[in-house]
């Protein structure tokens, strides 16, 4: 979630600043079922602690979820984004990317677990098709098609390598 | 890394202060949940002093701004940066109360490991045993976050702690290197960490 607030800053995107804002909201809903089972277990003698340790950890999730959402209200305010931000978003050794699939390319037509990105250091943060629907947090069974933009995060080594297993005329990597 | 206090601040600018809380933001965070899942309280006291880090680089950040700002259009933009910096402190915040768990002796309950286990990416400790092929390797030469899709938290060595190591840190035997990484890269990692594969080629062949 926090990826997505970063990446809605980077590219000033309203979408995904939506996108951030739509699980804030589902993560207080999960939040408050969580501590409705956690105060269920409460029947065990013995596991306070453990138990207390949920609690907390519940909270945190949510104060986490929470300040992401902030970030991303950044950019639904309609305030441009200072362009320090994106200089320090972008800059970071692990970067965020978008990369367009082309026809024919080595990524066209896979599943992402035939692709295992996640090996090469690449996470898949969403994906935009071409009918401008975006997926976040796509399945391992989502098949890559040429025109899907893949907006991905990872080492700068692996984000070109990634670019050159998206174009029509790249190398195998 | 030091800790700055009102008197003694340093002319950063604005731009510098941010990628360092964004910096400091990202590694508590997997210092905070690798200190939970693996039971670790030096890990967990790490993150405390880092969050006293990013307090401070608050107020630095809050001077710096205050000082870029020339005009109304300046004052507009700068409210973006510092809802953003007030949002990384937010985190900081959350994520060292996640570490009270462990340095409370609170302990995890068995649900939590049981979740974490299922879903990516995945935290561990792995020894460099006698006769691996990491010793004598640094982790640029290895390019272990391109290769193996690893990234390595901390090194523990003896009684010394390292945490963040960069890229010139060579891997000793002995070494408890704590990383975070897909379930499948650390398990070749824990090969290659074990001796049970002899030759780094064939790790990374995967």
């Amino acid at each position: 979630m926090i990826d997505l607030a970063y990446s809605a800053l980077l590219f000033n995107n309203k979408a995904l600043a939506e996108e951030v804002m739509r699980l804030e909201e589902e993560v207080d809903e999960l939040h408050t079922e969580f501590e409705l089972e956690v105060l269920k277990l409460r029947e065990r003698e013995g596991e306070e602690k453990g138990i207390l340790g949920l609690i907390r950890f519940g909270l945190s999730a949510e104060a986490i979820s929470d300040a992401a959402a902030s970030i991303a209200d950044v950019v639904l305010r309609g305030l441009k984004p200072h362009p320090i931000l994106q200089k320090v978003f972008h800059e970071v050794e692990e970067s965020i990317a978008m990369v367009r699939v082309e026809e024919k390319s080595e990524l066209d037509g896979k599943s992402l677990e035939e692709l295992a990105l996640d090996e090469m250091g690449i996470r898949v943060l969403a994906v935009k098709r071409v009918d401008g629907e975006w997926i976040r947090n796509p399945p391992a069974s989502y098949l890559v098609r040429a025109g899907d933009v893949l907006m991905v995060s990872g080492y700068r080594d692996s984000i070109d390598e990634l670019r050159e297993m998206a174009s029509t005329t790249g190398e195998k990597a | 890394m030091g800790r700055s206090s009102l008197s003694h601040v340093k002319p950063m600018s604005v731009r510098e202060v941010l990628r360092e809380m964004k910096n400091i933001c990202g590694l508590m965070i997997d210092l905070a949940y690798a200190s939970v899942l693996l039971n670790d309280e030096e890990l967990a006291s790490e993150v405390l002093e880092l969050e006293r880090e990013m307090d401070g680089l608050l107020y630095q950040l809050w001077m710096s701004a205050a000082l870029a700002v020339r005009d109304r259009s300046d004052a507009e933009a700068m409210s973006s940066v510092i809802r953003v910096a007030i949002a990384m402190d937010e985190i900081s915040n959350a994520v060292s109360d996640i570490t009270q768990v462990v340095l409370k002796r609170l302990g995890i309950h068995q649900s939590v490991r049981e979740v974490f286990e299922k879903i990516e990416p995945r935290y561990r400790k792995v020894v460099i045993s006698n006769g691996s092929c990491l010793i004598g390797k640094s982790i640029g030469e290895l390019d272990l976050d391109v290769e193996l899709g690893i990234y390595v938290i901390a090194i523990r060595r003896g009684k010394e702690l390292i945490i963040d190591p960069d890229d010139f840190e060579v891997f000793h035997e002995g070494d408890v290197v704590i990383v975070k990484g897909p379930s499948s890269c650390i398990e070749d990692f824990v090969k290659a960490a074990s001796g049970e594969i002899k030759n780094w080629e064939e790790v990374i062949e995967n």
